[in-house]
């Protein structure tokens, strides 16, 4: 069951405006990163919490949450790209979706599937009548020389072609490819979710795991509006919406991981009088963010962003389009501190993981996405 | 005479041991304050993110110049009687010789002064004077230091700056260009030389991509001149950047078949 209230509709890709966390919220956090960097800083601040808090071993996140989501998102696809995709006459267009690594994998191609829409995964456009779906071409676009004239290629192909076409595209490949290609000459509309904002994860969270009483360890306050209030006091959902970037499904994956509860068996709070109300609360407590191998930084940067450009690849692909020697275990180090999944010799950025990625990409001054 | 006297003696204040070491003290104070910042604002500075970067280098010489001023407005009360008669009188007396024997130092730390506001050269900028091109690394009273791309550290006294053009590749921004060069023969077809070298910058990772990317041709005697210009996106990796523009464009043009010049070998005539 999804709100009205939750943002409906998709925005063009040139007009995303991320949510800002509160500048007291963005200082204090990168205070903390900086001395957590120069390895001074182990512990986050514990005083608020109560003992005896530990993290959940599973997820407390609902399943109907994630499909209520699922349905919110398919059906702001549903108003936007489903006349236009089962249309038969009228002028053809090639428009693009674009998506944040945050976002399911295969979720375009879930949504066509559903509406029995035709897809294709390959570079490739068949004839037919009604609009033709590539969930996603990041794993097409190569950054090489070949790949580049087989892109020129596909482009002149989409530019010709007899009928609707919508592109699935991860955020990071469409900014490298609207940068350096011609793109944007030949897809007419960009468009992405709208950002989630503080308002809006509350309204998520509220609908769906409401009898939760969710506290923040920074403030101590209920991080949820009191009654039917819609202002929201305390900063957590604030902060916690523009360290997802606006994406819902990383925002609800960072709050998962930031849970932490009593696990004493008699339930007996031992400092549950130091703010009278601790009896069965969620603390969220922000665990320490990854933190690359020393000595391996800007290799690891060079590495993770070539994985959000193209998505997953296994090592023959990554020497392709990386020419830079990837040092003998270095996935497997990035793997232990969960930046990267390593498949049956394929790698990838996991979903949780990217939140963490972007903001170390972005602090390393590489090229980021537009979203 | 006695009027003379008088006013001398009033130049300067009664020094008593404690003055001595309440000056030695502000010296220390702000010597090791300043050798704090100059060793601290840069590792902390690598571990900032990368546009914070430069502007926390560049709090170094700032640092050093209040710390100057605050030392020198500190100082000069103790020692001296300060009104405006005995601040002419002293100026009259001693800044003459003082001017002669430590001119070129005084000239190259105003000059140090003036770099601090007009920025010819910042902390962290990529700059040539003269024949010397490198990083600036530290930017002292008297002189800059860069460090080559072969690790030497070159000091050059800031007063250059009065008869030198100063060439800032960067001028504070996080960039700046990078050029590959190559020879191609000029007795053939240049026709998809500017495609395959746009498409060599185009698939670097250290490419800038909001940058342009251009490539410009110019005919010389003996060969056509192509030059590739392209950004990175970190000043650091400049060197790395032009390297691999060199190496992939080179392979990817004889790959195209177009014919790179190279100078005739010049072997043992046979008889």
């Amino acid at each position: 069951m999804t709100t009205s209230l939750l943002p409906a509709e998709l925005v063009p890709v040139d007009g995303y405006d991320w949510p800002r966390a509160p500048a007291s919220s963005s200082l204090k956090d990168g205070y903390r990163r900086i001395w957590e960097k120069l390895r001074v800083l182990d512990d986050r601040n514990v005083d608020l919490l109560p003992d005896g808090l530990e993290r959940l071993p599973e997820s407390l996140i609902p399943d109907d949450l994630w499909s209520a989501l699922r349905a919110h998102q398919y059906a702001c696809l549903d108003r936007v790209y489903l006349d236009w995709a089962r249309r038969k006459d009228g002028p053809n267009t090639v428009c693009a979706f674009v998506m944040m690594p945050s976002v399911p994998h295969g979720f375009l191609a879930d949504w066509a599937a559903d509406r029995e829409l035709d897809l294709v995964d390959a570079a490739a456009v068949p004839t037919g009548k009604n609009a033709l779906i590539v969930p996603d071409i990041s794993s097409l676009v190569r950054r090489t020389l070949e790949g580049r004239a087989a892109m020129r290629a596909y482009l002149t192909e989409l530019n010709d072609a007899s009928r609707n076409v919508l592109l699935g595209v991860s955020s990071w490949t469409w900014t490298y490819l609207a940068q350096t290609s011609a793109i944007e000459a030949v897809v007419s509309d960009a468009r992405c979710f709208a950002p989630f904002r503080d308002q809006d994860l509350a309204e998520l969270i509220k609908t769906h795991m409401g009898e939760e009483v969710f506290k923040s360890a920074e403030s101590g306050d209920d991080i949820l509006p009191k009654d039917d209030s819609d202002e929201v006091n305390d900063p957590y959902l604030k902060t916690l919406a523009a360290r997802a970037y606006g994406c819902p499904w990383a925002a609800i994956r960072l709050l998962d991981a930031a849970v932490k509860r009593e696990v004493d068996g008699d339930g007996e709070d031992a400092d549950g009088d130091r703010d009278g109300a601790t009896d069965g609360a969620t603390w969220l407590q922000d665990p320490a963010s990854p933190q690359l191998p020393a000595r391996f930084e800007r290799i690891s940067c060079f590495l993770l962003h070539a994985l959000l450009i193209h998505g997953p690849l296994v090592a023959k692909d990554v020497a392709a389009v990386l020419p830079i020697t990837i040092p003998v275990g270095l996935v497997a180090a990035l793997g232990r501190i969960g930046l990267v999944d390593d498949e049956a010799g394929k790698v990838s950025i996991p979903q949780s993981a990217y939140p963490h990625v972007r903001r170390i990409l972005a602090e390393a001054g590489l090229p980021l996405d537009q979203i | 005479m006695n009027a003379e006297n008088y006013d001398l003696t009033r130049v300067f204040n009664e020094m008593s041991g404690w003055t001595f070491m309440q000056i030695a003290l502000v010296i220390l104070l702000c010597f090791l304050l300043y050798q704090l910042l100059r060793y601290t604002v840069p590792r902390v500075a690598e571990h900032l993110p990368a546009r914070f970067r430069l502007l926390a280098l560049n709090l170094i010489p700032l640092a050093r110049l209040i710390l100057f001023a605050v030392a020198l407005v500190t100082i000069t009360p103790m020692i001296f009687n300060v009104t405006l008669k005995n601040f002419v009188l002293v100026l009259g007396t001693v800044g003459v010789a003082l001017g002669f024997a430590i001119k070129d130092w005084a000239t190259s730390a105003v000059a140090g002064i003036v770099a601090i506001f007009e920025r010819p050269y910042r902390s962290g900028d990529w700059i040539r004077i003269g024949d010397d091109y490198g990083e600036v690394i530290d930017i002292h009273t008297r002189s800059v230091k860069l460090r080559t791309a072969d690790d030497d550290v070159v000091t050059i006294p800031h007063s250059r700056i009065w008869s030198e053009n100063i060439s800032n590749a960067n001028d504070g921004s996080k960039t700046l260009m990078c050029i590959a060069e190559f020879l191609v023969a000029p007795d053939r077809s240049t026709a998809g030389i500017i495609d395959i070298l746009t498409d060599v910058a185009h698939t670097s990772p250290y490419l800038d991509w909001s940058r342009p990317v251009k490539v410009i041709m110019h005919n010389e005697v003996y060969a056509t001149r192509v030059r590739l210009k392209a950004y990175p996106f970190e000043l650091r990796d400049q060197f790395n950047f032009a390297t691999d523009l060199t190496t992939r464009g080179r392979d990817a043009l004889i790959n195209a078949d177009i014919k790179i010049v190279s100078t005739p070998e010049f072997g043992t005539t046979p008889n």
